[in-house]
């Protein structure tokens, strides 16, 4: 369950988060919808603790307790996992190495023990195919020169992998044209379960049409203004976010 | 046996460069010459010093001193003793000249397997001065590579001087490996002529010495092409590569790629100096120097330095400081890696595109320098 109590937040200096208090309970898909510019990305980044980001007041609270604490890895470690809206491109790793080395040190982490270089690759080849990634990506260095659907692809394909408890996804879907969208939800879809918690942010009503969250939020500048089933995202669709303010 | 006098009873005579000499801006020969020296007594390598180098394809030389019992080379290689030359040499090529024992010339005809020339130094107040010549005949192929390790404690000096000579299509691959721990100081020059229709391709991997300055010259006929790959490791050192590529005639090639890691209290220094001679019409001339800076303490002078005199060539260069990208420091934290190992991660990708340039048998030790030297933060 991730509790998000009365939460403020800054970027150099600049606030940008306006008490945002929201509760997604186990297991749950919600999603965020709000217009440019609101503070949606601020919201995933805060949760993962990115170390540009700022709290100055209220809480980011999983399975009952506060991560603020807590380092980035030390909260991926604990199940935490961001998709990036933009993922960085790295030259000279590959998704291969990364991956790896990141999913051996969440196995560490959970007592498990380490993958080697062989059942990694079948992990791994059995993943692709859910977001219907081409095998060779793995070999090239991250994210260098994908595409911007082979970038979300392999967002998806990552957290398939690590097999987290919170996803937090943001704009999974934007920069996608409709087959690769398609894809995306449905890898997002089958990656949904009883023991995993989603925040979906998204722009836009289309992905919530194959996703079909528990719940809604509408959020705008800084804060949760509104939140309901799924008629809320087709009216804000509809109406624009200026209805809702 | 060269002479057993002192560095500092013959500096004098040397006539080392000066300040106002711009090749020697951000590197004073008193950095390498900050103490006195004496050739050190001619001694045999020990078994642990050689345990990493082919056995059957390989020159040992120990504080300049060939060692003759420990070394092994491949038929069809000719070696030949060195003559000495007049002695018209300024600077660190007369010191060196000075103090070259075993001065020897390689001479590659057909195709032979790679070669080894290791070279080491045992500190103690030491000077060591190697010299050779390199020959590949016209059509040969040959693989040399230079090692340069250190046992024994205290300070020491090396300096070394290969020259090549590249027959018309010939081809050479070359490596400059240095990894001399401790209080060193290392003076390295290659210096390369190649003939129409022939290729030089060199990788100098400067991992460990404390004060090093590593020039490189090559001057390409026509046709000819040359890659100069360059890495070094600097924590709490100065390194200095010096590179001159001289087109002297039309339709050469030339690539430089230079990646500098810095730590603590280092300087990087890059000249990559080209020279286009009148005439030398279709020059592809290219060249990239990066560093990536993990302290507050690195300071790093890259230079460029374009002299075109022809019409019709192509004369790229690019330069590059930054520190590890935060975004993807992040990007990799956020997937569970420690700061740690996302920096390592990061700082070799940065080294990969230069260890690509290293042949394949050798790879995975320079791969283990730098981990090693990551480790060691």
């Amino acid at each position: 369950m991730l509790e998000l109590l009365d939460l403020h937040a800054e970027v150099e200096g600049r606030p940008i988060l306006h008490g945002v208090t929201l509760t997604v309970p186990k297991g749950e898909v919600h999603a965020v919808m709000g217009p440019n510019a609101s503070g949606k990305s601020t919201l995933s980044k805060v949760i993962a603790g990115h170390p540009d980001y700022v709290v100055t007041g209220g809480d980011v609270r999983f399975d009952g307790a506060s991560v603020l604490g807590l380092e980035p890895e030390e909260r991926a470690r604990r199940g935490i996992f961001l998709s990036f809206q933009h993922p960085v491109e790295i030259p000279g790793v590959t998704t291969s190495v990364f991956l790896k080395a990141a999913l051996n040190a969440v196995r560490r982490s959970r007592g498990e023990p380490e993958l080697d270089a062989a059942a990694f690759l079948r992990l791994a080849r059995e993943r692709m195919q859910l977001v219907e990634m081409d095998k060779e990506l793995l070999h090239r260095s991250l994210n260098e020169g994908f595409s911007g659907g082979e970038k979300k692809r392999n967002e998806i394909f990552q957290m398939a992998m690590l097999e987290p408890r919170l996803c937090v996804l943001d704009e999974p879907d934007s920069g996608l044209d409709i087959d690769a969208l398609r894809v995306v939800a449905k890898g997002v879809s089958a990656l949904r379960s009883p023991e995993r918690t989603m925040l979906v942010i998204t722009h836009y009503q289309r992905l919530l049409e194959h996703l079909r969250p528990d719940a809604t939020h509408v959020f705008v500048d800084g804060r949760i203004v509104r939140s309901g089933g799924p008629d809320l995202a087709r009216e804000v669709e509809s109406k624009g976010y200026q209805w809702v303010r | 046996m060269g002479p057993v006098t002192a560095l500092d009873e013959v500096l004098g005579t040397l006539e080392l460069p000066g300040r106002k000499d711009e090749a020697w801006k951000y590197t004073r020969p008193a950095q390498l010459l900050d103490q006195s020296f004496t050739p050190a007594e001619t001694t045999r390598a020990e078994p642990e010093d050689l345990e990493r180098f082919d056995p059957d394809a390989r020159l040992v030389w120990v504080d300049g001193a060939l060692d003759r019992p420990a070394s092994r080379w491949p038929s069809g290689l000719v070696v030949e003793d060195l003559r000495p030359e007049e002695p018209s040499a300024v600077g660190f090529d007369a010191l060196n000249r000075l103090y070259a024992r075993d001065a020897i010339r390689l001479v590659f005809r057909g195709s032979v397997p790679p070669l080894s020339l290791v070279h080491v130094s045992t500190g103690g107040g030491h000077l060591a001065a190697v010299r050779r010549e390199i020959v590949i005949e016209d059509g040969a192929r040959a693989d040399v590579r230079e090692h340069y390790v250190r046992r024994g404690e205290g300070a020491g000096l090396v300096t070394a001087f290969t020259d090549v000579q590249v027959g018309a299509g010939g081809g050479f691959t070359h490596v400059r490996v240095l990894d001399e721990q401790g209080d060193a100081r290392h003076f390295g020059a290659v210096r390369a002529t190649v003939a129409d229709g022939g290729r030089f391709d060199c990788t100098v991997a400067s991992l460990a010495a404390r004060v090093a300055r590593v020039e490189l010259q090559v001057t390409l006929a026509s046709a000819a092409s040359t890659t100069l790959s360059g890495l070094s490791l600097i924590r709490d050192a100065h390194v200095d590569h010096h590179v001159t590529i001289d087109h002297a005639s039309p339709r050469a090639t030339s690539r430089q790629r230079f990646r500098a890691l810095l730590d603590g209290q280092a300087r990087s220094v890059f000249t990559g100096r080209v020279i286009v001679r009148p005439g030398a019409a279709g020059t592809d001339a290219a060249q990239v120097h990066r560093a990536l800076v993990l302290s507050d303490e690195g300071v790093v002078n890259a230079r460029p330095q374009l002299e075109i005199h022809a019409d019709d060539v192509k004369c790229a260069h690019g330069a590059a400081i930054g520190s590890l990208d935060e975004e993807a420091l992040f990007y990799l934290r956020q997937r569970g890696l420690d700061p740690l190992a996302a920096r390592a991660l990061l700082t070799e990708a940065f080294a990969a595109e230069i260890v690509a340039d290293v042949p394949e048998d050798l790879r995975e030790r320079v791969v283990g320098s730098i981990r090693r030297w990551l480790e060691h933060a």
